[in-house]
């Protein structure tokens, strides 16, 4: 795999097994460019969460190695957020506090902190509510919340492990024209665990597909739908061949080599 | 309910008290029961005298000084078990064996050790506050999130700013319900320790004004014990808790 200037993010035969023996994914090697959105999906238990959290720098992996701008990372820093599947967010902290969370871990004066962050606010559309405190909003708010605390110290990359899980439709649909629309604007790159296919469709460059029972990389697809993206798309016969393709990679189960697809990654 | 509802319901409980009261007196001789007029009355003879506060002031100092040992050191051990799983384990069966002895018991043994005077009823009260405290602070450091841990630590969080923003505020009110169940058991253990061995007080007002058959002063020294509870837990304990705990979805 040759490296090219524009790599954010490279992954390199990492591979992660407890105690020697229990493997939750292997030999996974991906590239992502600046910019990318890029999904991970796969059944319960294939490591995709546990790559994440690898990517994050939270647990340590067995072999190989993570590069961000080819500088090899070894521990959590702000170069690479996350948004937790629990959102994780302070309830002693109001709105903007939490979102200020970063900067005070960073030390930035007071009245930067708080320009900063109202910015942020006003980027996930929550302007109004920064004196709120957690417990009063809605799941869809905190997801904003959340996301916002992540822009204010503006990373490299944002990890996300199902943050929409919990939402309910109708908010969930929302939320991805939130997190396309806040993309656009801040050219992040993002890497999403979702269990949806179709969440993953809609908002991807490429879709990698992890492999049950020891996860390794079954496939990976580019999406090449246009953008601006919208919930119109979602029923076009292409947005439908990109699911039909990827739902069949998960049933058939077969692992992938890295000539055979071609994909940028 | 509105505020003024509830503070209506809970202000009847004053004049039901003094019914009841007044009911049972009626009853009996004022020498074995007295009733609310003659106990006014000694409390305001009382509140005149310099040795009814020498005997409050000392029960507050025991108070002051047990509980202040007690809520420090079982913050820094209940945080050090938090953090250490092996710890936490060896603590276990000590913490279930002491919570299930009453602070009181401890009492004569203190006094052979300590002798009489104040330093055997602060021990009474350490016993009693350390344990309850001890048993909140694990709880609330086991409650902690790994998410906001891991949140913190991907801003670069160092270990200080960990324990300062993130363990601190969340272990905060399980801490706060230990000091104030542990407040309580230490209040009311002080004043039965003060009662069976000590030589001033509240406790031993009233138990040396028993042996007198002065039960107006009895009355006396039991309202007062109510009464300063009542006032710890409304203008000290309840404020901070608003003020470091009142996040909480438990209270």
């Amino acid at each position: 795999m040759e490296k090219e200037l524009n790599d954010k993010l490279t992954i390199n035969q990492l591979n992660l097994s407890y105690d020697g023996k229990r493997t939750i994914f292997k030999d996974v090697s991906l590239n992502i460019k600046k910019g990318e959105f890029v999904s991970i999906v796969g059944p319960s238990g294939c490591g995709k969460s546990s790559l994440l959290n690898v990517i994050a720098g939270f647990i340590q992996p067995t072999s190989g190695d993570i590069y961000v701008n080819k500088t090899p990372v070894k521990k959590p820093g702000p170069d690479r957020a996350v948004v937790f599947q629990d959102l994780a967010l302070f309830p002693w902290l109001n709105v903007i506090d939490n979102v200020a969370f970063g900067l005070k871990i960073q030390s930035m004066d007071k009245k930067d902190r708080f320009e900063k962050s109202m910015e942020a606010i006003q980027l996930v559309g929550l302007s109004g509510y920064e004196k709120a405190s957690i417990h009063d909003l809605s799941g869809g708010m905190k997801q904003r919340v959340a996301i916002a605390r992540t822009l204010v110290t503006n990373p490299e990359i944002l990890l996300m492990d199902e943050p929409f899980s919990a939402l309910d439709a109708q908010t969930r649909e929302n939320m991805q024209d939130e997190l396309m629309r806040i993309q656009e604007k801040t050219g992040m790159t993002i890497v999403l665990v979702t269990h949806s296919i179709d969440e993953a469709v809609y908002l991807s460059d490429h879709v990698v597909v992890m492999q049950n029972g020891g996860g390794a990389i079954l496939d990976m697809i580019n999406v090449s739908l246009p953008r601006p993206r919208n919930l119109e798309m979602r029923l076009t016969p292409a947005f439908n061949e990109y699911k039909r393709q990827l739902i069949q990679n998960l049933k058939e189960g077969h692992v992938y080599k890295g000539e055979q697809s071609g994909s940028g990654i | 309910m509105t505020d003024l509802k509830k503070w209506l319901w809970g202000s009847l409980s004053i004049p039901f008290l003094f019914l009841v009261w007044i009911a049972i007196a009626s009853r009996y001789p004022d020498l074995i029961f007295p009733g609310p007029i003659i106990v006014i009355k000694e409390f305001s003879v009382q509140l005149a005298s310099a040795e009814f506060y020498d005997h409050v002031g000392i029960s507050l100092y025991r108070l002051g000084i047990g509980f202040s040992i007690a809520a420090v050191s079982a913050f820094i051990v209940g945080t050090l078990a938090g953090l250490s799983r092996p710890f936490r384990l060896f603590l276990s069966p000590i913490v279930s064996f002491f919570q299930a002895t009453p602070p009181m018991a401890w009492a004569p043994l203190f006094i052979l050790l300590l002798d009489l005077g104040n330093a055997p009823m602060i021990a009474v009260i350490v016993m009693a506050a350390f344990f309850p405290i001890l048993v909140n602070v694990i709880q609330g450091m086991e409650l902690i999130k790994q998410s906001h841990i891991r949140a913190a630590l991907s801003f670069g969080a160092n270990r200080f700013q960990l324990a300062r923003y993130v363990y601190l505020p969340e272990v905060m009110p399980s801490a706060f319900s230990g000091v104030i169940v542990g407040f309580g058991i230490a209040w009311r253990s002080l004043v039965a320790a003060e009662m069976i061995g000590g030589d001033a007080g509240i406790g031993w007002l009233i138990s040396t004004s028993g042996q007198m058959a002065n039960s107006s002063l009895v009355m006396v020294g039991i309202i007062t014990i109510g009464l300063m509870a009542l006032f710890f837990e409304l203008v000290l304990l309840q404020p901070l808790k608003k003020r470091f705990a009142s996040w909480a979805p438990r209270s």
